[in-house]
C-alpha cells in the first residue's frame, strides 16, 4: 500500500534518500542532510543515555564515597561534583551551539541551525543548575546565598543570553527567520562572552574586601578531580542524547510542516 | 558609501524634529530614572557618591532602548526596506545613518545632560569629564548593539523581547564605563577603563553593521 | 539540627533540583518523540 497517504516518515527513511547524481558523498558527509541524521542519531541517542548515567553512577560514587572530607569545608564542598561540571557544560554547550551557528549561516547547511535550537534549552537548564548549586554552596560556605563573584556573576549572564536567543526564536513564526535570526545572536552572544567574563572579572576584584572566590579551591585531592571529570563527561554525554533526542523532535517537526505547507 | 549616509542622516534628523516628543521622551526617562534611584535609596551623599557612576550609566542604557524598537519600522512599513535589499552597499548606508541618526538623536542629549545628573550625584568635576568621556565612547556601542536587536524582533511584538536580548550584550560597556568614573572617584587612573570602551566601540563598528544588515534581510524573507 | 545536619540539607537540596529539572526535560523530550508519527509503522506499509 504505497502511496502519498501512506508517505508519513517514509521521506525521513534514509534508505530511500537518492544520492545526487556524481561522485557519492562521503558517509560523514550524508550526516548533514536531516533525514540521514535523523536516524543515526535515533540509534546513537540510546548509547550516550546509557553512557551517561554509567558516568553519573561512577562519578557521583567517586565523589560522595571515595573522596575525602574537606578540612576546611567539610562536606558540603561535594556539592562542586554537580557545580563545577554544570558550569562547564553551560559554557561549553554554548559555543557549540554558536559554532552549529556559525556553519549554518556560512555553508546554509539544513540541519546546523537545528543543532542550535536543540542544544540551547539544556544549556540554559545546565545554567540553571550551576547558579542554584553555586548558590546552595555559597550560603553554608560563606553565609549568604548569593555572591557577586565573577565566575556566578557570568553565568547569570549567560542565562540571559540564552533566554534571549529561546525567546527570539519561538517569538518568530517563519522556521527559517527564526533559525537565522536566532543564529545571528549566538553569534553576537559568543564573541560577547569572553568579554563579558573579561570584565566582570576585573570588576569583581574591585573590592578588595570580598575575597571569596569559587576559584579558590584548595590543591584538591586526586580524588576530587576524578570525580570531577567523571561528572563532567556524564553531563556532556547527558547533554549529547538530550540534543540528539530533541533535534529529531526538530526534524520530523520541520518534516511535517513543510508536507503540510 | 559615505556620501550616501549622509543625506539619510539628515532626513532621519529632520524627522526627529518634526517630533520632538520622541527624542524628549528619551531625555525626559533618563533624569526621571536618575531621580528614582536616588529617591529610593535616600539622600546620604556618600551613598548617592559611590553608586551614582552606576545609575547614570544603567539610567543611559534603559533610555536608549525606550525608543529603539522603532527603529527600522518606518522603513519596513515604507517598503523602502525592500528596494535596498537589492543593493547590499545602499543596505549598509542605511544601516550606518539609521545608527547615526539614533545616537544624534538619542544619545547625544543624554550627554549633554548626563552632567547635571553627575551633580544631582554629588561626583567632583573631575568625576563628570571621565563620565562624559566614558559615555562619548560607550553610548555609540550601545547604538549599534541596541540597532542588532532592533533589526533582530523587526516585526514582533512586544518590547521586552529587545530589551532581554541587548542588555546582557552591553553588560561589558557599562561595567567598564561606570568603572572608569569609580576609578577616578579613587584617584585611579581611567586610561585603562576608556581603552577598552574605544576598543570595544571599534569592534562593534565593524560587525554590527554587518551582523545589522543580515537581520534586516531576515525580517523581509 | 547541628551544623552537620544543615550541611547535610544543602547537599541534599543542591542535588534534588538539578535531578528534577533533568528528569522535566527528559520526560517532556520523551513527551515530544511520542507525538511523531512512527517511523516503523510506515516502513511496515
Amino acid at each position: 500500500m504505497k502511496g502519498p497517504a501512506m508517505d508519513g516518515l517514509r521521506t525521513l527513511d534514509p534508505a530511500l534518500q537518492r544520492e545526487p547524481a556524481g561522485a557519492p558523498r562521503a558517509r560523514w558527509r550524508r550526516l548533514a542532510s536531516p533525514p540521514v541524521f535523523h536516524h543515526w542519531a535515533g540509534r546513537a541517542l540510546p548509547w550516550f543515555a546509557a553512557l551517561a548515567a554509567v558516568l553519573a553512577a561512577a562519578g557521583l560514587f567517586v565523589g560522595f564515597v571515595v573522596a575525602p572530607t574537606d578540612h576546611q569545608q567539610g562536606e558540603v564542598y561535594r556539592i562542586i561534583f554537580i557545580h563545577v561540571p554544570a558550569a562547564w557544560m553551560s559554557m561549553f554547550i554554548y559555543l557549540v551551539a554558536a559554532l552549529h551557528a556559525g556553519l549554518g549561516l556560512v555553508f546554509h547547511t539544513r540541519l546546523s541551525p537545528l543543532m542550535a535550537r536543540a542544544l540551547a534549552p539544556t544549556g540554559a537548564l545546565f545554567t540553571v543548575i550551576a547558579l542554584w548549586t553555586g548558590m546552595a554552596w555559597g550560603k553554608p560556605t560563606w553565609g549568604t546565598w548569593w555572591v557577586w563573584d565573577a565566575r556566578l556573576t557570568s553565568e547569570l549572564i549567560l542565562l540571559f543570553l540564552y533566554l534571549g536567543y529561546l525567546g527570539l526564536v519561538s517569538a518568530i513564526d517563519d522556521p527559517r527567520r527564526a533559525d537565522r535570526a536566532g543564529a545571528i545572536l549566538l553569534l553576537a552572544g559568543v564573541v560577547n562572552v569572553p568579554i563579558i567574563y573579561f570584565s566582570v572579572q576585573w570588576w569583581s576584584t574591585l573590592h578588595q574586601g570580598a575575597s571569596i572566590s569559587f576559584t579558590a579551591a584548595p590543591t584538591m585531592a586526586r580524588t576530587m578531580v576524578l570525580g570531577l571529570l567523571l561528572m563532567a563527561l556524564a553531563c556532556w554525554a547527558y547533554s549529547v542524547a538530550a540534543a540528539l533526542a530533541r533535534v529529531r523532535c526538530l526534524i520530523a517537526e520541520r518534516d511535517a510542516l513543510g508536507r503540510r505547507a | 558609501m559615505p556620501l550616501a549616509v549622509i543625506p539619510i542622516v539628515q532626513r532621519e534628523l529632520r524627522t526627529a524634529a518634526r517630533r520632538p516628543m520622541d527624542a524628549l521622551g528619551a531625555l525626559l526617562f533618563f533624569v526621571v530614572v536618575g531621580t528614582l534611584f536616588a529617591l529610593a535609596a535616600g539622600p546620604d551623599p556618600v551613598l548617592l557618591r559611590a553608586f551614582g557612576p552606576g545609575v547614570v550609566w544603567v539610567a543611559a542604557l534603559l533610555s536608549l532602548l525606550v525608543s529603539l524598537h522603532r527603529l527600522f519600522l518606518p522603513e519596513l512599513e515604507d517598503g523602502v526596506l525592500e528596494q535596498l535589499l537589492l543593493s547590499p552597499r545602499s543596505l549598509l548606508a542605511l544601516v550606518w545613518a539609521k545608527v547615526a541618526a539614533h545616537w544624534l538623536v538619542t544619545c547625544l542629549p543624554l550627554l549633554l545632560v548626563a552632567p547635571l545628573l553627575g551633580l544631582q550625584f554629588d561626583l567632583s568635576t573631575a568625576s563628570i569629564a571621565v563620565l562624559l568621556a566614558s559615555l562619548l565612547l560607550g553610548t555609540p556601542t550601545l547604538s549599534l548593539l541596541g540597532a542588532l536587536g532592533a533589526a533582530l524582533t523587526l516585526g514582533l511584538r512586544g518590547n521586552a523581547l529587545l530589551a532581554l536580548i541587548v542588555l546582557p550584550l552591553c553588560v561589558p560597556v557599562l561595567v567598564f564605563g561606570s568603572g572608569a568614573v569609580g576609578a577616578s572617584q579613587q584617584g585611579m587612573p581611567v586610561g585603562p577603563h576608556l581603552s577598552i570602551l574605544g576598543a570595544w566601540l571599534l569592534l562593534a563598528a565593524v560587525l554590527c553593521p554587518w551582523a545589522i544588515s543580515a537581520a534586516l534581510r531576515l525580517a523581509l524573507e | 539540627m547541628s551544623q552537620a545536619g544543615a550541611h547535610l540539607l544543602f547537599i541534599v537540596a543542591a542535588y534534588v533540583v538539578p535531578v528534577l529539572l533533568l528528569g522535566a526535560e527528559i520526560w517532556q523530550l520523551v513527551r515530544r518523540s511520542r507525538r511523531q508519527p512512527r517511523r516503523e509503522l510506515a516502513d511496515e506499509a
